[in-house]
């Protein structure tokens, strides 16, 4: 999960990384207010989380507590980049003379903790590695090592640095790190770094992503990227004790495990048809459990049908069959019911279905065949 | 032969006295798997299922002659576990659990590689060879013994796989399930030299996702250094970016690199078989064993 802009620095802040003077507002009038407490030359910064904010036109410049209030009567409430602005960051104008890269994020590929330090600031990243690599400093942390002083060495290479510049910038990579293990970060990122004429070094942007599997030993983030987004589908899912995960097409997916829900949305898509969302039961899932997920899918207004794939492993056929029986009387009848069941007890699971006069097969293709059929017709009528 | 895990793999189980740790031994020792001691803090001098419980991991190893562990033990204690493991000397460790912070898991997986342990996992069903030895918790029923050895970062892809194969009279060396997390403890890349060593593997699956490069690492390796016939499959093509898909690693980064397309392209260009369905895998098999 992603925290905005505001709220990581406050992380920041708290760890001695320093930020420009500023504050959150939500009204053109507390714009107004903390542009005159920041002595007018300000910038407004839109808190949304997709990147490409400043081109798209979420950073803007006042000169005056007046303008600060004209550019936030714009920008609250509008649509950037396809979110909503609840809230802009007002921030004292800085005077800068340099801006740099930083980054500490988590490595999948190396398994190591890997620093990004570049002189190109500003630009995206993905960007200057395109095109001019060789200006990355690239600094790999084994885990159990962890960050130690050699690490650091390189960031002078490559930067027209003398030793009063760099110790800063040392002292800063040591607090941006703290930030990652402390919060349990995927990714920090600073981007820009930025030298003030005073010679001091502020970050002004901000970019951190948690890990997920974190939320139960990091509740101060949690209930900030709670606060920032999440979608009502997947928080009404997580709350029942499912990973949810909403998609943009009409058919809801129930299974007992990501690998064979991800495979599900490629047949569909094979047979035309597109997920809605996907619903991940577990192992072991039983019939209440079955119906408590059908309560959270149907809460979907894009769901036109439900596909349960299932193959029975710990997770007993017979026991979704019964599950999936049970609730129908509370899907809509316009939601139409299709399973697929493999595994063990299958030959029961599909006798109680059909009994219930649903649609069941053990081959996953004939069942994704159905769904998309059924869906087709519906588009038709 | 098989990998990892066989008639000679003598087995501690960590969180022995939890509901699945208990359950799941019995259902271990059941098929055949020696399982010489149980470790649960706290909990030393008791036996579960005849088992004997110890407090510490080096308390069960000074007892018995274990040589591997597998870890019933919660998201929360799973870096512990793991690290008591390796520190103990055990040359396997499987963790199942699903949900370890990525940092946790990053620490571990080059903790363990620094001592010479392999860990397999976490988020995984384990490590079964038909009719040897099973750590972990898939259901038993769907494997048979035989020549492909299958490693999945699934479970349920595994599931389906070693069923299709077994209906399709084709049996298994070992089924290994590397997880479905970013920082598994072993890759396909780590794993895949001891298939090819193995003399009764003939033929490798490969059952992969949306997510990080390990499938293009595989096709280099394999490219390389595997001379046996590989088989692929790549979940995940309808993903949409920046959508972390179930699985904690299953997710394909804002400008498409994880991308299922290209993961299936590096495959085919280092002459490996890419199914399209996941159906298909068990038929490929079978056509290249010249059924």
């Amino acid at each position: 999960m992603k925290l905005a802009e505001y709220q990581a620095k406050q992380l920041f802040q708290g760890i001695g990384i320093p930020v420009p003077r500023g504050a959150t507002v939500t009204s053109p009038e507390e714009a107004s207010r903390i542009a005159a407490e920041l002595g007018g030359d300000v910038v407004l910064k839109a808190q949304i989380h997709s990147g490409g904010r400043g081109k798209a036109g979420g950073i803007r410049f006042a000169s005056s507590p007046d303008e600060a209030d004209r550019i936030a009567r714009v920008m609250l409430h509008s649509e950037l980049k396809g979110e909503m602005i609840n809230r802009i960051l007002v921030e004292e104008k800085q005077n800068i003379r340099q801006e740099y890269y930083l980054s500490v994020m988590l490595d999948r590929n190396t398994r190591k903790t890997t620093l990004l330090f570049c002189p190109a600031g500003g630009m995206e990243i993905e960007e200057v590695a395109r095109s001019t690599p060789g200006k990355i400093i690239k600094i790999a942390v084994d885990p159990v090592l962890g960050l130690q002083d050699f690490h650091l060495s390189a960031l002078g290479r490559g930067v027209e640095f003398d030793t009063a510049q760099l110790r800063p910038l040392k002292a800063l990579v040591r607090k941006l790190y703290a930030v990652y293990t402390k919060y349990d970060c995927l990714l920090v990122e600073i981007n820009p770094l930025i030298y003030l004429d005073s010679g001091e070094i502020v970050a002004l942007d901000a970019k951190l992503e948690m890990d997920d599997n974190a939320r139960y030993r990091q509740p101060e983030l949690t209930a900030m990227a709670d606060e920032a987004c999440e979608d009502p589908l997947e928080r009404i899912g997580r709350d029942a004790g499912f990973v949810v995960i909403k998609l943009k097409g009409t058919v809801s997916v129930i299974s007992n495990g990501a690998g064979i829900a991800i495979s599900t949305l490629d047949l569909l898509k094979k047979h035309g048809a597109d997920a809605a969302n996907i619903l991940d039961l577990s192992g072991g899932a039983t019939a209440e459990k079955v119906m408590r997920a059908v309560d959270v899918v149907t809460q979907d207004k894009d769901v036109s049908a439900v596909l349960f794939n299932i193959f029975g492993g710990i997770t007993r056929c017979d026991e979704i069959a019964r599950g999936v029986t049970q609730v129908l009387e509370r899907i809509p009848p316009e939601i139409s019911v299709v399973c697929r069941l493999n595994g063990t007890n299958r030959d029961e699971g599909i006798r109680v279905l059909k009994e219930a006069g649903l649609g069941a097969a053990f081959d996953l293709e004939e069942a994704v065949r159905e769904v998309a059929r059924v869906q087709r017709n519906k588009a038709e009528a | 032969m098989s990998i990892l895990v066989d008639r000679n793999t003598r087995l501690i189980v960590q969180g022995i006295t939890g509901r699945e740790g208990e359950y799941h031994a019995r259902l271990m020792q059941d098929y055949g798997t020696q399982i010489v001691a149980g470790v649960t803090p706290g909990k030393g001098g008791r036996h579960v299922s005849g088992i004997p419980v110890f407090d510490t991991v080096a308390d069960a190893a000074a007892a018995t002659d274990a040589n591997s562990s597998v870890l019933f033990v919660p998201p929360r204690f799973t870096k512990d576990a793991i690290l008591e493991a390796v520190d103990g000397g055990l040359p396997l460790v499987v963790a199942v659990a699903e949900g370890v912070p990525f940092q946790d898991m990053n620490y571990c997986s080059a903790y363990a590689r620094f001592r010479g342990s392999v860990l397999i996992g976490p988020n995984t069903p384990g490590v079964i060879s038909p009719g040897k030895s099973k750590v972990g918790f898939m259901a038993d029923v769907i494997y048979s013994a035989g020549p492909v050895g299958v490693l999945s970062r699934s479970a349920t892809l595994s599931y389906e796989t070693a069923n299709n194969l077994t209906r399709g009279g084709i049996g298994q060396s070992t089924v290994v399930g590397v997880g479905g997390d970013p920082i598994p403890g072993s890759t396909f890349v780590d794993l895949l030299p001891q298939f090819e060593a193995d003399p009764e593997t003939k033929l490798i699956v490969i059952c992969g996702e949306i997510g990080g490069r390990e499938e293009e690492k595989a096709a280099e390796y394999i490219r390389a250094f595997v001379t046996k016939p590989v088989v692929a499959f790549i979940a995940g093509e309808a993903a949409p970016e920046g959508k972390r898909m179930g699985h904690a690693g299953a997710i394909v980064s804002p400008g498409g690199e994880g991308g299922a397309a290209v993961k299936k392209e590096c495959l085919r260009a280092a002459g490996i078989h890419v199914a399209e369905k996941l159906t298909d895998i068990a038929g490929l098999a079978s056509r290249l064993f010249g059924h």
